[in-house]
């Protein structure tokens, strides 16, 4: 900061030169303010100026690949904002689910404490194993919600990668102006030069202080030239690294999408409370061996859709699904089968 | 029955005390009504916030099937048709989330609320036994004054012994039907009891299989 407020006197008062060796960094963040007042007046000319700037980003398959990052980010946002209520939603049925268990231990308790008819007895039995298998249905959805987390975590980290996405395409950016600034500076001294050369040529045996001054423009012709040659440079550099980040983005991107998606399914299949040993202790003297049968079928039919899916996934992405997975039941919403 | 030598005294001297069955089994089922409600009232309630939980996660998982169908659309290639997939499942299980919201709030909840209004009717029959009670205390300690008051009309040979002998009358089949009453609501409230134990025992029974079930 310091450093910039003492060069901006020297600056005003003589010719500024950009030189070679600043350029292959930002103006932006720097301490050459006439550095940054010059890429500011580029940068205006290039909005509002009627003429197009000496070079423009031209790349078309960046230029498509821009859109397409922007429209994945757009998306991203999206699919992360709803990936964080669905966290919430199972968090939260989790916590219903063990407030019910706990309210229905504490009836079960409370009926044994004050038996006096068997039917009392018969209630609470049934009402300890729900007490029992909804608490323990909690405690598999509190553990199925930890691992989508971790999972769908996937989706934040991409969020953020895109922050230095945007730092990439801006430092692309700041590099373009850079050379468009040096450019059109460098044309303004050439056609200074010009003048000056013809002015001296009209005076017959020279003008002393015009061709100092002419060989003063010369030598900064040259420093920019060089500037420019190195900002070019830079430029391509940058370029280049845009080109082969981007490629690597959307390859580990790939490969981590479906790795989440693989963690996400196989994390909601395993994790469902069917899954674990517990039966039903619940004896209803009015249901016979057929009302046990349709319950087993309607469980067959609820796994149709998970087992469908993962054929498909399994058809799609054949490198993402290596093993196969047994699968009872997609989501843990009866707490358990006969 | 009513303490009816410390009644009448109490009364005499101007004190009023509450009048209330002492019998300890009696005490003891009205404790286990009032306790039994509260702890309904409290699995009712969770059980409705279950169905609520389950609309919600239903409707997360719908958005959520949307926002991952739209992120496979900007993908492409085999990632794109995956999470095509993914979002198609999620809507179906959404779907299939909202109908077991509507199982539970049918199959579980409302039958719990059933067997909460079947405690509450039982505790508006206790309060019906009370003020029946009440008033069949209250009758046979006007009785015993009317027959106090007769006795005395009749050493004396007042000429209102006549009218004094129909009010005790009246007052003695009033007291009588009190006391009917009174006795009919305990029987009726005994088989209330019956029923709603075997019944709800049943019934709950039931829901809690259907619940588990899905």
């Amino acid at each position: 900061m310091l450093d910039g407020a003492a060069k901006l006197p020297k600056q005003l008062m003589g010719e500024s030169v950009i030189g070679p060796q600043e350029v292959v960094q930002p103006a932006k963040g720097g301490r050459d303010f006439m550095r940054l007042f010059k890429e500011l007046r580029q940068s205006v000319a290039n909005d509002w100026g009627g003429s197009k700037p000496p070079v423009v980003e031209e790349d078309k398959e960046f230029l498509e690949k821009k859109e397409r990052i922007q429209e994945l980010e757009q998306q991203i946002t999206n699919a992360s904002t709803q990936a964080e209520s669905l966290v919430k939603a199972q968090q939260d049925m989790g916590e219903t689910m063990g407030e019910l268990g706990l309210a229905f231990i504490k009836l079960t308790k409370f009926e044994n404490e004050e038996v006096v008819m068997n039917t009392q007895r018969v209630r609470a039995t049934d009402m300890k194993g729900l007490a029992t298998a909804a608490v323990k249905a909690s405690r598999f959805y509190r553990e199925l919600n930890a691992q989508t987390v971790k999972h769908l975590d996937t989706l934040h980290e991409y969020l953020g990668l895109m922050l230095a996405v945007h730092g990439a395409f801006s430092d692309r950016s700041s590099a373009l102006l850079t050379v468009q600034t040096l450019l059109s500076e460098l044309s303004t001294l050439q056609s200074r030069a010009e003048k000056l050369e013809a002015a001296s040529s009209r005076v017959f045996g020279g003008d002393k202080s015009r061709m100092r001054k002419l060989e003063e423009l010369q030598d900064t012709i040259k420093v920019t030239e060089d500037a420019k040659n190195v900002a070019i440079r830079e430029y391509e550099r940058i370029k280049e690294n845009n080109k082969s980040e981007l490629e690597r983005l959307d390859r580990e991107r790939r490969t981590d999408f479906l790795n989440m998606l693989k963690g996400y399914v196989v994390n909601q299949v395993g994790n469902s409370p069917v899954n674990s040993s517990f039966h039903s202790n619940i004896e209803s003297p009015k249901l016979c061996h057929r009302d046990v049968a349709s319950a087993n079928v309607h469980v067959k039919a609820r796994n149709v859709v998970a087992v469908e899916f993962l054929n498909r996934a399994l058809l799609y992405s054949p490198v993402v699904f290596e093993d196969q997975i047994a699968i009872v039941e997609f989501y843990p919403v009866g707490i358990w089968r006969v | 029955m009513c303490n009816l030598n410390s009644k009448v005294s109490d009364v005499v001297l101007g004190k009023e005390k509450p009048v209330e069955e002492s019998d300890p089994d009696y005490e003891k089922l009205k404790h286990y009504i009032f306790e039994l409600e509260n702890h309904l009232a409290e699995a009712q309630k969770h059980a409705y916030r279950l169905v609520k939980r389950h609309r919600e996660k239903g409707q997360s998982l719908s958005d959520f099937g949307k926002a991952v169908k739209l992120l496979g659309a900007s993908e492409g290639n085999s990632l794109g048709k995956a999470f095509s997939e993914l979002g198609i499942k999620s809507e179906i299980l959404s779907a299939k989330l909202q109908n077991e919201a509507h199982q539970i709030l049918m199959n579980f909840e409302e039958p719990l609320k059933d067997y909460v209004r079947a405690v509450q009717s039982i505790k508006a029959t206790i309060a019906e036994r009370a003020n029946a009670f009440r008033k069949q205390c209250q009758l046979a300690e006007t009785v015993k004054l009317k027959e106090i008051e007769l006795e005395r009309q009749r050493l004396h040979r007042s000429e209102k012994l006549a009218e004094a002998e129909r009010e005790y009358n009246e007052l003695k089949a009033e007291s009588e039907q009190a006391t009917k009453t009174f006795e009919s609501i305990v029987r009726l409230m005994n088989e209330e009891i019956r029923r709603f134990q075997e019944q709800k025992t049943l019934d709950m029974g039931i829901a809690f299989h259907e619940f588990a079930k899905g």
